[in-house]
């Protein structure tokens, strides 16, 4: 009798709603941290075109302070151990302030990044005023920011720079640098169709107008998940504009701040006046 | 505004095993996303458990939302209240994230109200602008007055969270009443 081969029957493929139901029995999360993107269409006119999620750039390049890793290791460790003299100062004479920069007694640290993306607090006896900034870059001496902010402006509005008496910024200033880092919470847009790179520190070409300005996003998170998501609504006020990229910002003015994620549109949208494109991105921190 | 949505299950995402391949439809629908590995992907899995999704909402997606609202459909669109626009927000842009409307338990809100000044600064561009898809302006100035009030309607966090219960269709259970105070002098 001839040898009978067995031949095993092949695995019947499961759909990914089978795969699903079968994976929320035995969850096992898995270690990542990275982004996905996801642009939505509402043209004012005709069906909405609903793109898919798409894997968003993480930024590693080693200079400056603008890449993703370099960002989140400050946010999530960064704390007292960094602590500094002259961290605080009361308010004294020899501390000034302008709409982007605050000048005091020399002392910040100027090691490697030094304290690109910290928060300063200040406070203006004079005007009562209470802001805080996003340093962007500093000097022995110097803190500069990207903007003063009105810590109530759920849009991450401009608040009013703080003063002092008699009009003269050399009294009356009162700060105070935060660990940690200000949030990357603003997106971004771009019609500069040139191919991103993860050494890449900018969005070239940035948007600033026709209703594609860089705004703070709307954040949700639910407790012990995997993800966070940040999402925004832009509608195109005039012209007629290709969105070819997209990015997500630690800073509220244009080409500033540091740039955790950057992605091409693989299909990129035109939109005109009264269309509207909603940019939702999901962060993965297991 | 901030937000917290209680729920009984929530979206995980977790690697496609080796034996799924995903469809055009599952990628185009949202079901699955790259995963950190862009050759892979991941699925959305839906989890049983009670947590909380906490967020905030910007004013300028609230004003958004309404601007969107009136464009759309060739200016046949329509004119949302603020607490309107903030459960299109919730509903259609953020929550399909993280949760199944049918797994929502009860909201809470912090809201600090409508603000006049940004509404009006963000609305200006287009009253001016015209419209590319229908006659006139993106938003017609004669309609301004209306928006505005619509905006500006007022509503505390407790009718947001009514207004978001109904519109989520939550049936949230009311909270047990206080017990009542002991008797003076009972053991």
């Amino acid at each position: 009798m001839d040898a009978q081969v067995v031949t095993e029957a092949p695995k019947k493929r499961r759909t990914v709603a089978q795969a699903a139901r079968d994976a929320a029995r035995n969850y096992v999360p898995k270690a990542a941290s990275y982004s996905c993107f996801k642009t939505d269409v509402f043209p004012s006119v005709g069906k909405p075109v609903l793109g898919p999620w798409r894997h968003n750039l993480t930024t590693d390049t080693a200079s400056g302070y603008t890449n993703r890793r370099d960002f989140q290791s400050k946010a999530m460790g960064n704390g007292p151990s960094s602590a500094f003299a002259t961290a605080k100062a009361a308010a004294v004479a020899t501390t000034t302030i302008t709409a982007t920069t605050l000048t005091a007694a020399t002392g910040f640290p100027t090691a490697g990044q030094g304290l690109a993306g910290c928060v300063v607090a200040v406070y203006g006896l004079a005007n009562n005023s209470f802001v805080y900034g996003t340093i962007l870059s500093n000097t022995a001496t110097v803190l500069t920011v990207d903007q003063w902010y009105d810590a109530t402006s759920t849009s991450g509005a401009a608040g009013t720079t703080p003063t002092t008496s008699g009009g003269s910024s050399t009294t009356g200033i009162a700060y105070m640098i935060l660990p940690g880092q200000n949030p990357a919470a603003w997106l971004a847009l771009s019609a500069d169709a040139t191919a991103p790179t993860a050494a890449d520190t900018t969005l070239t070409s940035e948007l600033a107008t026709n209703g594609f300005s860089r705004l703070v996003g709307t954040y949700a998170h639910t407790a012990a998940a995997t993800t966070y998501t940040l999402s925004k609504l832009f509608t195109c006020s005039g012209g007629s504009t290709t969105i070819n990229t997209e990015g997500v910002f630690g800073a509220s003015t244009a080409a500033s701040g540091v740039m955790p994620f950057k992605s091409a549109e693989p299909s990129p949208p035109t939109l005109v006046s009264g269309d509207t494109l909603t940019q939702t991105i999901t962060i993965t921190i297991n | 505004m901030r937000f917290a949505i209680h729920v009984k299950g929530y979206y995980e995402w977790v690697p496609c095993p080796p034996d799924v391949k995903p469809t055009k439809a599952d990628i185009d629908s949202g079901r699955v996303k790259p995963s950190a590995n862009s050759d892979k992907y991941d699925m959305r899995v839906p989890l049983k458990g009670e947590t909380v999704t906490e967020g905030g909402i910007s004013e300028d997606d609230i004003i958004g939302k309404m601007i969107h609202a009136y464009c759309d459909h060739g200016k046949q669109g329509k004119i949302l209240t603020r607490k309107e626009a903030i459960a299109e927000v919730l509903g259609t842009h953020v929550m399909p994230n993280h949760a199944h409307r049918k797994d929502f338990k009860h909201v809470e809100i912090h809201d600090d109200g409508p603000n006049e000044a940004a509404f009006r600064a963000q609305i200006a561009p287009y009253l001016a602008a015209d419209h590319a898809r229908a006659p006139g302006k993106c938003i017609d100035a004669e309609d301004f007055d209306e928006l505005l009030a619509a905006y500006m309607e007022p509503c505390d966090s407790a009718g947001h969270v009514a207004h978001l219960h109904a519109h989520f269709r939550v049936k949230a259970k009311a909270a047990p009443p206080a017990p009542p105070a002991a008797p003076e002098g009972s053991k």
